[in-house]
């Protein structure tokens, strides 16, 4: 019986240890898996999110550097319908190709022999049917886009919300090749004082005297980065006009009035790299618009180009000053604080 | 062969599992069209291959559903209509196709034991 506990105790003294350290061991290995997987999900989770949420974040703050917030309205259908494109067409686009592949080999390996030649047939026009159907989703899809895209450029002139068109050309605007990486360093506001108003125009010219405005701020006054550009929009019963100013260096007296001719090219000033054609694109444009073109701003402070829409052209060596804003002698002060920020 | 199909766009699925059908006629798919009823199968059963749609609706993934169910989903491919970097950088450990490329050829490949890749 001795010998019996004798070899218990033994057992006890040197099995055990060993059973609760394999335990313990075998406890690890599975923290440390389970910790492992935890790991691996959480990184992939953590960088498909991250990635997504700083492009969210990257986009918006392009749009606050020129103060078009989307609380703002703007017109982000655009983006989004061009960002689901290929979600939304590939499943049709593939269909038709899965069909295509799938008909060949079921021909090839005449897996259709048990058909009669009714069967075979309207087998043949299921398919066809489908491809047809496939396609004409595929064509929708892409339709609704190239009309999201044609919404923006649209060449024909008609009544349109002024305030609406600069928004959204603006924010297409950034996205431009022309301003690609020149941008950011521009902050563009836009605002209004009245409620919108309408005005026969056309987008695609109007987005152009825009682009040419804002290329021209940047490329004579490269020196004043950050740029501050504004623009508003002001109207009335008999006035509607919009306003485009800058902070940089602004334009002479002298040369004002063959500026808004668009005789004036800008070679011989400080750029080398302008074609000189700019202004003239922009009067050419106003012109068709039946929109005169004048530049009021202090030489020194900024141009402020005035594009109002009348029915005649008005003279345009006839200078007036702006009655909106507030600031000296009538201009409009890019230090005023009663502007009316957009909501 | 049993084979679990997630996938939401009815249309396209077909054409997926009749090419399936031709390349491994014995096999029985098993598809489901939303992430819930896509949980409820694997829970229940295991599967030889999980063929998942990225996009999935109610803003839920198909790298989610995976990662909760792998143990049950066997060998796992990706088909998605995203060829987003974030999409492929997400699915980067896993098989891919995309819905653009040609499903028979590729997922032929995948079967022979290829690691197939959406192409760029």
């Amino acid at each position: 019986m001795n010998n019996f506990y004798t070899f218990l105790f033994l057992e006890v003294l040197f099995v055990l240890p060993l059973i609760i350290f394999d335990f313990i061991l075998f406890l690890c290995v599975m923290v440390t898996f389970i910790l492992w997987k935890i790991y691996i999900v959480t990184k992939i989770k953590k960088t498909y999110l991250e990635e997504q949420i700083q492009n969210n974040i990257d986009s918006y703050k392009k749009l606050e550097k020129i103060e078009l917030s989307s609380k703002m309205g703007v017109n982000n259908e655009l983006i989004n319908i061009i960002s689901g494109v290929n979600h939304e067409v590939s499943p049709w686009l593939g269909s038709i190709n899965n069909i295509i592949e799938c008909l060949d080999e079921e021909f090839s390996g005449n897996y259709l022999k048990r058909f009669d030649k009714q069967q075979l047939t309207e087998y043949i026009m299921q398919n066809l049917d489908d491809i047809k159907k496939a396609s004409e989703q595929s064509i929708n899809i892409l339709s609704s886009i190239s009309f999201g895209i044609k919404k923006f450029r649209n060449y024909s002139i008609f009544y349109a919300n002024i305030y609406e068109t600069l928004k959204t050309w603006l924010y297409l605007v950034i996205y431009s090749q022309s301003f690609k990486g020149i941008i950011d360093s521009t902050n563009i506001h836009l605002e209004k004082e009245t409620l919108d108003f309408h005005v026969q125009h056309s987008q695609m010219l109007l987005s152009q005297i825009l682009i040419n405005l804002i290329k021209n701020t940047i490329e004579h006054n490269k020196q004043l980065e950050p740029h501050q550009i504004r623009i508003h929009i002001w109207g009335d019963a008999n006035n509607k006009k919009i306003i485009y100013q800058d902070n940089g260096i602004g334009i002479p007296d002298n040369i004002k009035k063959e500026v808004c001719l668009g005789n004036y090219s800008s070679k011989d000033l400080i750029s080398e790299n302008t074609g000189g054609i700019g202004m003239a694109s922009i009067v050419s444009y106003c012109n068709k618009m039946g929109a005169s073109l004048e530049e009021i701003g202090e030489y020194g402070k900024g141009v402020m180009f005035v594009i109002t829409f009348e029915k005649n052209l008005s003279d345009s060596s006839k200078v007036t000053k702006s009655p909106v804003g507030q600031g000296s002698g009538g201009y409009y002060n890019l230090e005023a604080t009663s502007i009316h920020k957009l909501k | 062969m049993k084979i679990l199909y997630l996938e939401d766009h009815d249309f396209f699925a077909n054409q997926v599992k009749r090419a399936i059908n031709l390349l491994i006629p014995e096999s029985s798919v098993t598809h489901c069209r939303t992430y819930d009823e896509a949980s409820k199968q694997a829970s229940i059963s295991n599967y030889d291959i999980s063929i998942v749609d990225f996009i999935l609706t109610n803003g839920k993934t198909g790298i989610q559903f995976v990662e909760n169910h792998k143990s049950n989903l066997g060998r796992i491919i990706f088909l998605t209509g995203c060829i987003d970097d974030p999409t492929i950088n997400a699915i980067s450990h896993y098989s891919s196709i995309s819905k653009l490329e040609s499903f028979k050829t590729r997922f032929k490949d995948f079967l022979n034991g290829t690691v197939v890749k959406i192409h760029e």
